[in-house]
């Protein structure tokens, strides 16, 4: 076990140094820079020069990424180029309670409809109850996330004059207010995961309840509420965990379009912005810290699940 | 009956060809076959059923598109914003083009955006995945390395800056949306892989001399098709849902094309004005990506034994 | 200057118009201005709509009341500024700048008359390069600090220094220095006679910073210090500002309101929902009748007001060696083929008017519609048109048609990139002439503009309220805003001609000598341009719709009606 974890410590290295290649060269390949679009037009070939020696932009590429590689080892993320005092670090820690309030709120409605679509499916396959599960929680899947958020804030303002908050308040200003403005979007995004985890839910929970074990305990007579909730249960959602921590990961870099649409300053955003604009210190540091995030919630599920699971804990 | 070379089946035909051995022939027609297959399907898997006839409608609107369109789905014309009628069935848009053909050739992009794609990301992800799990070792650790680096980047950003860099043209559309489905076939060909390796198939086939190649397309890759098969099916429902986010971004498949996700990106908001712009391609993704997912869905319940109801 | 960024679905500008403002203005007061607000009639026949400093239409609301003080004005964005320090940006701080600093003049908002600000009155023309301006007395910044000539040198000392490599350099035209006499007194020499000096320094970038301040703070800082009507309350970067009253103002007139409570709302549709629900008090400038009719058909309490603005449609075409458009026959070819009335439908749904190298909503210099419709390219009647255009595709050796780069974007900020190069893209390919299409993102658009990678591309642009900006830049021979590489001599002489003329009339002629001479050569075909539309909640009076992009001083000047 100890053995496992150790390896699997190490293998975060080299994950996240792959991750700051991409990061960097990605960025660096794209056309366009900063400068151009933040002085616009007028920008003058003077300008633009003055503009990249003050940030070592025509340093040589390789330069430039091992510089920065030394400062990820030092935890400085950098400035951000578009303005003065603008710490990568600082936005990402204002933004990043938002974001993961978001990544709740959707885990949360996202469990609240397929938890009982994926038992409901699995204990009664191919039956009308299965079928209603299934399609009630595919409906987020098929429908794209922007078309739900649009019609959540458009038609509420048409039919009531009324618009769901787009204001944002922290959390520690006014827990209810804040909380207020997270439900729906929390719903948008929820619901387009739904379909994903109900199915996770639905496939381990039908693997387990084929196993012999429960053939067993049923042949004893052992109620099948019991059956399926004591015996069962437990043993499908271990793999499940699984799905949800990625989904976590997963949707902390997913937030993008419903963070637009509901005015959230979350990571999102501030990645999408920062790409258009070129701000490449921000886009890597965010990049790095959301790679980072998904990597080590990926590492925690997959040792809870080592630890859980009996048989890989004793080998 | 024709003679493989393969060793291992050379062995397993010769053992069925012993004298007085003769194989049973289907006394039912094939067709017949096939039709009686697809029925017992339809009972078992009704959401299944449903699923593949809203697939096969996509794939006959995409392929008789040019038969049934009643106009260029990019021709502009002076009528502007014009609801249904009679000539142009479902109305006409800011350019005056018709909406009714641009959702039949809509259908066509997407499945081709979805088919390429796709096929990007399950050739490399399932050649990676066969190198990974049968070869083991430094290779697995590496090529696992590298899909854990792309899966952990934020998907979407990673589509932006692919899309941006390369230009917007339909095929780096593709050649995004690929990328991002290799990380997640590799890994869950991995895992079928693993378990097909460890066969006794796999064992005499090495045995028998056959080399690592043949081994892993011959006799491994056969065996993880299932797998492979439904996440080649719900992953077109996904990147058609992919597509149409990237074109939210500004980053889709690039006009003129009648997509279906820019063009409900475009209109989603305008309920009382140009709401007739809006239903059809939200009815058309809807209904695409619900056969998508039911179909796989219904697949995978059938084809893993482990799903299936006893 | 102009960007294009915020000319994204159209919305958030806010153009002035049509009023005198309070301060200074004599006699003539909102309370004269009868209400003409026109609700909800999108049918409107925009032949009414005649374009800057004219008179235009869409009066701004009033009720024929007196303003009153108070209240909280609510608006909002799709993107906030980066910094505060307006020499060294171009685009969005022009949302927020405007309200926290105060100019030396600055024009009113119909583009009529410059109007005095820090300054007591427009300047003294000493001779033809020395310009003096006096400043009111006791002049504060926002923090109570004194506000002298000294910062007013510093200032435009900043701008005008190759050093700081600022965008507005050339507004302040061939500086040779300035000079404090005392505290209240500005004299500015310049090298040369520079005609657009005093118009320039009426335009909107021109915001008078401290030089205590700035020089503490650095470049490109994050809190600014002004001297305009409103001071910074709190700020949440990226998510909204609180605007309110500076008690330093050196008018205590101004502004009505308590407090402004700006936002920024990354998406349209919300922005539009939020206008709809009464959450925000306008929506400025948007050419999408969609809009328009959602909003005013949901909310009755929301007021239309149709508008000109200072933005230009062009389809520019890349004079350098490394296009087929150096040559000349072809840009004039293309000139004549492109049909605006067609290209004004499908793009701009609110209708409009063609423009000439001089949009049509700048009135005073721009050609006559009557003169600009007769003339080849414009005309009605394509028949001519289309015929010499094929004469000259085949003299230039294209008569079997041609594949052309088209730059553009789909970025929804930038809808209007896209519409006219599919609306070109169709027109032209019956003439054997196709638009190949290259769409990158916006980042991606100027860095092709910078290097010259594309044969042409539809592109949006804008001026202020100083004609040079909308004629020199974009034209002259090596000039950054000179995007398509053109160069004439003759025009350049030109062009540098109107600058040195002092006499308004003459620089009148010689502009307009330059606009035939433009469309002689072609460097771009100009398009056609929008009538824009601003929808304002009725509680807000007195807004004034914006003609450029400049937002000093108009919601200093609106009030909330309780």
């Amino acid at each position: 076990m100890t053995r496992y974890i150790i390896q699997r410590l190490v293998m975060v290295v080299p994950v996240l140094l792959g991750v700051t290649l991409i990061a960097f060269f990605a960025m660096r390949v794209l056309p366009g820079d900063l400068a151009t679009t933040q002085l616009g037009e007028n920008a003058t070939p003077e300008a633009i020069a003055s503009f990249r020696e003050e940030f070592r932009l025509d340093d040589p590429l390789p330069v430039q990424y091992v510089r920065w590689l030394g400062d990820l080892a030092r935890l400085d993320l950098g400035d951000s180029m578009r303005g003065r005092e603008q710490s990568v670090r600082d936005e990402i820690v204002s933004r990043l309670p938002v974001t993961f309030e978001l990544a709740i709120f959707a885990l949360f409605f996202s469990l609240l409809i397929s938890f009982p679509a994926g038992i409901i499916s699995a204990v009664r396959q191919d039956t009308l109850m299965d079928y209603a599960a299934r399609i009630i929680s595919m409906a987020g899947l098929a429908i794209p996330s922007f078309v739900i958020g649009s019609m959540m804030i458009t038609l509420p303002a048409i039919w009531f004059g009324w618009i769901p908050p787009i204001r944002y308040t922290p959390f520690v200003d006014d827990p209810m207010k804040n909380m207020s403005q997270f439900i729906l979007p929390g719903i948008a995004l929820g619901a387009a995961l739904a379909g994903t985890v109900t199915r996770m839910i639905r496939s381990q929970l039908l693997e387990v309840l084929r196993q012999d074990y429960v053939r067993t305990a049923r042949a004893k007579g052992i109620a099948e509420h019991l059956i399926i909730y004591r015996h069962s249960l437990r043993n499908a959602l271990i793999p499940v965990l699984t799905v949800i921590g990625l989904q976590v990961g997963v949707l902390l870099g997913g937030t993008i379009i419903i963070e637009s649409i509901f005015a959230l300053p979350g990571l999102g955003r501030l990645m999408v912005e920062s790409v258009n604009l070129r701000d490449y210190p921000m886009v890597q540091g965010v990049v790095v810290f959301l790679s980072f995030t998904y990597v080590i919630v990926n590492l925690v599920v997959d040792l809870s699940y080592a630890w859980l699971d009996p048989r890989i804990r004793y080998s | 009956m024709a003679r493989s070379k393969d060793p291992v089946l050379l062995m397993s035909d010769q053992a069925t060809l012993s004298p007085g051995y003769t194989r049973p022939v289907s006394d039912v027609p094939f067709l017949r076959r096939i039709g009686r297959r697809l029925v017992n399907f339809s009972k078992r898997k009704p959401l299944g059923a449903i699923g593949g006839f809203l697939v096969l409608t996509m794939i006959a609107l995409a392929l008789l598109a040019p038969l049934i369109a009643t106009h260029n789905p990019n021709a502009q014309s002076g009528d502007i914003l014009t609801g249904p009628t009679g000539s142009h069935l479902l109305g006409t848009d800011r350019f005056g083009r018709d909406v009714f053909s641009r959702i039949l050739y809509g259908a066509r992009i997407s499945l081709w955006v979805g088919l390429v794609s796709l096929s990007i990301g399950t050739i490399a992800g399932t050649i990676l995945a066969l190198i990974s799990g049968y070869f083991g070792g430094k290779w697995d650790l590496f090529i696992q390395r590298v899909m854990d680096s792309i899966l952990a980047f934020p998907a979407l950003v990673l589509a932006m800056a692919i899309v941006a860099t390369l230009g917007n043209s339909t095929t780096n559309v593709m050649v995004a949306i690929g990328i991002l489905f290799i990380p997640n076939t590799a890994r869950v060909v991995r895992s079928a892989v693993l378990v097909a390796r460890g066969e006794v198939y796999v064992e005499a086939a090495r045995v028998l001399g056959c080399n690592d190649n043949r081994i892993m397309f011959r006799h491994i890759l056969p065996n993880v098709t299932a797998p492979i098969i439904v996440l080649v099916t719900v992953g077109l429902g996904n990147a058609i849902i992919i597509e149409a986010s990237l074109s939210f971004l500004g980053l889709g498949t690039p006009p003129p094309a009648s997509s279906w996700g820019r063009d409900l990106s475009d209109t989603r908001a305008f309920w009382t004005t140009t709401s007739h712009l809006f239903w059809p391609p939200a009815i058309a993704i809807s209904l695409a990506v619900f056969g998508f997912n039911l179909l796989g869905d219904a697949l995978r319940d059938v084809l893993d034994p482990r799903l299936r109801n006893r | 200057m102009k960007e294009n960024y915020w000319t994204k679905m159209e919305t958030r500008r806010l153009r002035r118009r049509g009023f005198l403002a309070g301060a200074g203005a004599a006699g003539a007061g909102l309370t004269t201005l009868a209400l003409v607000g026109c609700g909800g009639d999108d049918e409107d026949d925009d032949s009414d709509i005649t374009g800057t400093g004219d008179g235009v239409q869409g009066q701004p609301t009033t009720s024929g009341e007196t303003a009153q003080k108070g209240g909280v004005i609510r608006f909002a964005h799709t993107a906030d500024a980066d910094h505060f320090d307006p020499a060294l940006e171009t685009t969005w701080l022009m949302n927020l700048g405007p309200h926290v600093y105060s100019k030396l003049i600055r024009w009113n908002g119909a583009i009529t008359e410059m109007l005095p600000d820090l300054a007591e009155s427009l300047p003294e023309q000493v001779d033809d390069t020395t310009y003096t301006f006096k400043l009111r007395p006791g002049l504060k910044f926002s923090d109570g600090s004194p506000l002298t000539a000294a910062d007013v040198k510093f200032t435009f000392e900043r701008v005008g220094a190759e050093k700081t490599a600022s965008p507005h350099r050339y507004k302040v035209g061939p500086l040779q220095g300035i000079d404090t006499p005392d505290d209240n007194t500005v004299t500015f020499k310049l090298t040369k006679a520079f005609a657009p000096f005093v118009s320039f320094m009426a335009t909107g970038w021109m915001m008078v910073l401290s030089q205590k301040w700035v020089e503490a703070k650095g470049d490109k800082y994050q809190e600014p210090l002004g001297s305009g009507p409103f001071m910074v309350g709190q700020r949440q970067k990226t998510v909204s500002t609180k605007f309110v009253r500076n008690p330093n103002h050196w008018n205590a007139e101004r502004p009505y309101a308590d407090e402004m409570d700006f936002r920024v709302i990354p998406d349209s549709s919300t922005v539009v929902s939020a206008v709809i629900a009464n959450e925000l008090d306008f929506l400025a400038s948007t050419t999408d009748k969609s809009v328009v009719q959602q909003i005013l058909g949901a909310n009755r309490d929301i007021v239309d007001m149709e508008h000109a603005a200072h933005h230009w449609n062009m389809f520019i075409m890349n004079c350098s060696d490394s296009s087929a458009f150096k040559d000349k026959r072809l840009r004039q070819a293309m000139n004549l083929l492109i049909d605006r009335e067609l290209y004004q439908k499908i793009v701009h749904s609110t209708g409009g008017k063609p423009s000439g190298p001089v949009t049509w909503g700048f009135s005073k210099y721009a050609i006559p519609q009557d003169e600009l419709t007769a003339m080849p390219g414009y005309r009605k009647d394509k028949t001519e048109d289309i015929k010499a255009a094929k004469e000259l595709l085949s003299a230039a050796g294209f008569a079997s048609g041609l594949k052309l780069n088209t730059a553009t974007t789909t970025a929804a900020a930038h809808a209007t990139y896209n519409a006219g190069a599919l609306a070109l893209k169709d027109q032209l390919s019956q003439y054997g002439i196709e638009l190949e299409l290259g769409v990158t993102d916006m980042a991606g658009i100027q860095a092709k503009r910078a290097s010259g990678a594309y044969d042409c591309m539809v592109y949006v642009n804008g001026g202020s309220q100083e004609i040079d900006e909308h004629i020199y830049g974009p034209n002259y021979t090596g000039q950054p805003r000179n995007v398509n590489r053109f160069s004439n001599p003759d025009i350049d002489k030109l062009l540098d001609k109107q600058r040195v003329t002092l006499d308004e009339e003459e620089r009148k002629t010689v502009i307009r000598e330059i606009q035939g001479k433009l469309l002689e050569d072609v460097p771009t075909a100009w398009l056609a341009d929008p009538v824009y539309h601003s929808l304002v909640n009725k509680r807000l009076q007195g807004y004034q719709p914006w003609l450029v992009f400049d937002r000093s001083a108009e919601l200093a000047d609106a009030w909330i009606k309780a």
